[in-house]
């Protein structure tokens, strides 16, 4: 096998697969990129065995063929490489020469055999969205998924379509965001999927602001497609918890503020909480907002003008929470729907976004 | 004629040798009391067959003459009091008047004695109580006194005593407690002709402890210097994670007199609450010394017990006092332990802190915290003892401070329990992180050498100390959760959980049965982990199981189950980023006490240059 291919267009298309790869593999080969050189296109795999991108890249195929390269090593070297043409090319013994102007490098690699490639078509749900769009989606609530909780499947991220609304939802329990849009398609679209939250990132990363993605959405896997790359994974099983269910029926008042003042005051007065007290209040009144903040003798305060028609409140949150939300929206106000100081507060803000976050009780 | 008789002299004598007299080692602390309170300079002790052939105990102390060698043997007779007001005063160490005539009574007894202005000494032997031989001889100023054949008339007696080994071991300690308490008299001590111990005088406990116990023991103890309402509290106690399984090495003193005091003993424990692990002690050496008429020696005729007239005021002060010496410096002790210069004064005593603030706390720089009470610098009524009078203050005074006004000196009144928001530095945010090691351990390097810290352990800390303090200053601030956390738990544990419901929820937790044997967590202090928390909530479930202690409020307030919920935490799965673990080093800096969690065990372990030197054999 040997190709040439730009410098630039190489790395980019490394960068974004690489982030697959495990840093400690479980068999080695998963730690390297599987390379098929084919007609005009090279094509590069990375796989962690649950997630798996594939990427096509423009390329000179001067002699086809598969071979599989060290992926951190392959990453690093190219990163590296001035931008010229780079020649790459497998010998017998699986050895691959990266070459570039007067740069050698020869890594080994493994049986292209051995690399555990997904193939196939998938049965499932198929849907197509504009992959800007979709890539906003994510990105406006994947930071409200569990870590590391065991209830596996807040780790990951839903993907729920009802009666034609999709809803992609995220919550670690304490707080829930999601993003809902109408989809065509009638009832044989109903249904729950639960991504993993590494596929979620690799997703974003992958998903460029122009064309389609189109996902097909089966029982256990996913693959989510664009023109040059697609990604493949496995999918959380477990029934997620019923969201619908924390959303209150109604609310009783509303206040709008203005986004960025907002998130900029709340950072500004949490700089003093201490690890042991992260809360911050809102004193809400007629026209405004005073954004407040105590820690042992320290307090802080900054007033936001708002729209309020009510009699004062005080409501209580974990500063992180909102700022996590509100940095990720593009509205330029959000509105805070309550009905107490105690019971589940919601913020509304860029169309078809919705987050519900437990008031803090002191 | 009457039944009931007045008993005779000799009688009376072996009874209340009875209660003075316990042991060899009870007759070395009565006769080297006598020559402390002679005012000696010197006191040479020679033992015997482990106390029973001989004791022996010479002074150059004021010396007596003829008659009141004779008159010191009978029973009552002192010349350490003579009112009954006295005793509200005392400054010497004995005023029974009952030592030397019970021991006498119960040995082969010989006094050799004169007056620093006589000519000639007396010699007057006694046996069994009774007097054999009164004459002159020729002797060096002072008093010796020697006790041969103890409990020779008392078989029973001598049946009871141990082994030799034993008393001979008794005899030792009982001589190392008097020399702590007075630094500033030569001791010897001969056990068999071989000489054991050679303590010259010196106005340092550091240094007269370190003869005692060994340098190495020594140099990581932190000193303790204190003084509030009058009480002033010195001494030396150990670095947290240093304990021993009996409280043997915890020596209390009261105005310069070893005791064994629940008071003392209480606030030591106190001090040490979850900084030593259950059933252990902290070795220590505290004194403390307070006006006489504040404290009542005269309980028991061996003097060990004490009552004090205001317990509660100095187990509070004491306390303040260890608290203090602990959470100022104890820290940077552990880090950079200070090098063991024989120190001249109580500043070079004070640990070389390479980490910690460069001036220590305010409040012990204050030199109030080492003045004596004024009555104890000027006995007026101790005058007839000639140079008790020039007993130096026993505790180390600054070379650069003005020495304590004759005014009683009270330091500046600080709040005993300092839950001061800012604490100062331990000096661990400022080391430099190394990484995490084998998950548990996150190795740093400090100036003083290498340090490693137990994650769970300074999680545990971090974790119990912002759940108390935020219950202290009634401030917890609930998170409530979004989607509460059902647990289905085995019926024996619903118990306990339904035991430390209420204690849980003061700290901010939100438990409640859910039917049956579920339970719902919907609420968590806001202070503590928000990740994980089913994980969390089954491990505090464990955790109360496996530490019955947890639930039944032993501790104060809610302590136990603070630590069961930070114990729970600290053990779930939590990032090992150098981000994360930087964040850890300061909040642990941020602790009042990071030294150990909170069940005792060592959040740090510290490898010095020098440690790691002999290591590696340079």
């Amino acid at each position: 096998m040997k190709f040439v291919i730009e410098q630039s267009v190489f790395s980019q298309g490394l960068g974004r697969v690489q982030g697959v790869v495990s840093s400690r593999p479980a068999i080695p080969v998963v730690g390297h990129f599987l390379v098929v050189a084919q007609g005009q296109h090279v094509v590069i795999t990375a796989t962690d065995m649950e997630q798996s991108i594939t990427i096509r890249l423009p390329a000179r195929v001067e002699v086809e063929g598969q071979g599989t390269i060290p992926a951190k090593k392959l990453t690093q070297i190219v990163r590296s490489l001035p931008n010229n043409d780079i020649t790459v090319s497998f010998d017998d013994a699986q050895k691959c020469s990266i070459a570039c102007g007067k740069s050698r490098s020869r890594l080994q690699g493994l049986a292209a055999e051995s690399f555990p490639l997904e193939r196939g078509e998938l049965a499932g749900r198929d849907l197509t969205f504009r992959s800007g769009q979709f890539r906003r989606m994510l990105d406006k609530i994947s930071y409200a998924c569990a870590a590391s909780d065991e209830r596996a499947v807040l780790n990951g991220l839903l993907l729920s379509i009802l009666d034609g609304t999709f809803t992609a939802a995220a919550t670690d329990g304490r707080r829930l965001a999601l993003m809902e849009t109408a989809v065509d398609g009638g009832a044989g679209l109903d249904g729950e999927t639960i991504l993993p939250s590494k596929a979620v990132s690799e997703l974003c990363k992958m998903l460029p602001e122009d064309g389609e993605v189109r996902m097909i959405l089966g029982a256990a896997r996913a693959i989510f497609s664009t023109g040059e790359c697609t990604l493949r994974t496995k999918l959380l099983e477990g029934a997620y918890p019923n969201f619908r269910l924390v959303v209150p029926s109604g609310f009783t008042r509303q206040i709008m503020i203005p986004r960025q003042e907002l998130e900029q005051a709340i950072s500004r007065v949490a700089i003093i909480l201490e690890s042991n007290n992260p809360s911050i209040k809102f004193q809400i009144e007629s026209g405004l907002v005073n954004v407040v903040s105590a820690d042992n003798a320290d307090d802080c305060c900054e007033t936001v003008s708002a729209s309020y028609e009510g009699d004062p409140t005080t409501i209580a949150f974990n500063p992180n929470y909102l700022l996590e939300a509100l940095k990720r929206l593009e509205c330029n106000a959000i509105t805070l729907r309550f009905n107490d100081k105690v019971s589940p507060t919601g913020i509304f803000g860029d169309e078809g976004f919705l987050y519900v976050i437990m008031p803090m009780r002191s | 004629m009457s039944r009931i008789k007045i008993l005779r002299q000799e009688v009376a004598n072996r009874i209340a040798a009875g209660e003075v007299v316990e042991r060899p080692a009870s007759v070395l602390k009565e006769l080297v009391d006598n020559a402390v309170d002679a005012g000696a300079t010197r006191i040479a002790v020679t033992v015997e067959g482990a106390g029973v052939s001989l004791i022996q105990v010479a002074d150059n102390g004021c010396g007596m003459d003829a008659d009141d060698a004779l008159q010191c043997l009978e029973q009552h007779a002192t010349s350490k009091i003579s009112e009954f007001e006295d005793l509200e005063k005392l400054l010497t160490c004995g005023f029974r008047g009952e030592a030397i005539p019970s021991i006498a009574s119960v040995s082969r007894f010989t006094i050799i004695t004169r007056p620093h202005d006589a000519l000639e000494g007396s010699k007057v032997v006694v046996d069994g109580g009774t007097v054999r031989e009164v004459s002159g001889c020729g002797c060096p100023p002072g008093t010796t006194m020697s006790v041969r054949q103890l409990f020779y008339n008392v078989p029973a007696r001598r049946k009871f005593l141990r082994s030799p080994e034993t008393e001979e071991g008794h005899i030792v300690e009982q001589l190392h407690l008097l020399a702590l308490s007075r630094q500033d008299i030569h001791f010897t001590l001969s056990l068999d002709g071989r000489q054991a111990l050679n303590l010259p005088p010196g106005d340092d406990l550091r240094q007269r402890a370190a003869e005692l116990y060994g340098r190495d023991t020594v140099k990581d103890m932190l000193p303790v210097a204190w003084s509030e309402e009058g009480i002033a509290v010195s001494g030396l106690i150990s670095r947290p994670g240093v304990h021993r399984s009996t409280r043997k090495e915890q020596r209390n003193f009261v105005n310069r007199r070893p005791v064994d005091s629940l008071v003392l003993s209480g606030a030591l424990r106190d001090a040490y609450d979850t900084l030593v692990p259950k059933g252990r002690f902290p070795p220590a050496l505290i004194f403390v010394s307070l006006a006489p008429e504040r404290v009542d020696f005269n309980v028991h005729p061996a003097k060990r017990e004490i009552r004090f007239r205001e317990a509660p005021a100095v187990q509070r002060v004491v306390l303040a006092a260890l608290q203090q010496a602990l959470r100022g410096i104890a820290g940077a002790a552990i880090l950079q332990p200070p090098s063991f210069l024989l120190p001249q004064s109580a500043d070079s005593a004070r640990p070389k802190l390479s980490f910690a603030p460069v001036s220590p706390p305010a409040q012990l720089a204050q030199p109030a915290t080492l003045a004596q009470p004024a009555t104890l610098a000027q006995p007026a009524k101790a005058a007839e003892i000639g140079p008790i009078s020039q007993i130096r203050p026993i505790f180390p005074q600054p070379a650069n401070q003005p020495q304590a006004s004759p005014a009683p000196v009270l330091a500046p009144k600080t709040p005993t329990t300092p839950a001061t928001p800012t604490t100062p530095s331990h000096g661990l945010s400022r080391l430099r992180l190394l990484g995490p090691v084998r998950d548990r351990y996150v190795a740093a390097v400090g100036e003083g050498g290498l340090v490693l810290i137990s994650l769970q352990a300074a999680r545990e800390r971090i974790l119990f100390e912002r759940l108390l303090n935020s219950a202290k200053m009634r401030q917890v601030t609930q998170q409530p959760l979004l989607i509460p956390i059902t647990l289905e738990v085995p019926s024996a544990d619903s118990a306990l959980l339904k035991r430390a419901g209420e204690t849980l929820a003061s700290l901010g937790f939100d438990i409640s049965p859910f039917g049956g044997n579920t339970w719902l967590l919907a609420a968590v202090p806001a202070c503590y982990p928000q990740e994980n928390l089913l994980a969390i909530f089954r491990n505090l479930v464990d955790d109360l199981r496996d530490n019955p202690d947890s639930s039944s409020r032993r501790g104060v307030l809610d302590q136990p189950l603070a630590a069961a919920a930070a114990r729970a935490a600290a053990r779930a799965h939590q990032p090992l980023d150098d981000a994360s673990l930087r964040l850890l080093l300061q909040e642990l800096d941020r602790c009042e006490l990071p030294y150990a969690a909170p069940d005792g065990r060592p959040v740090l372990v510290h490898l010095s240059d020098s440690e790691l030197a002999r290591r590696f054999g340079r």
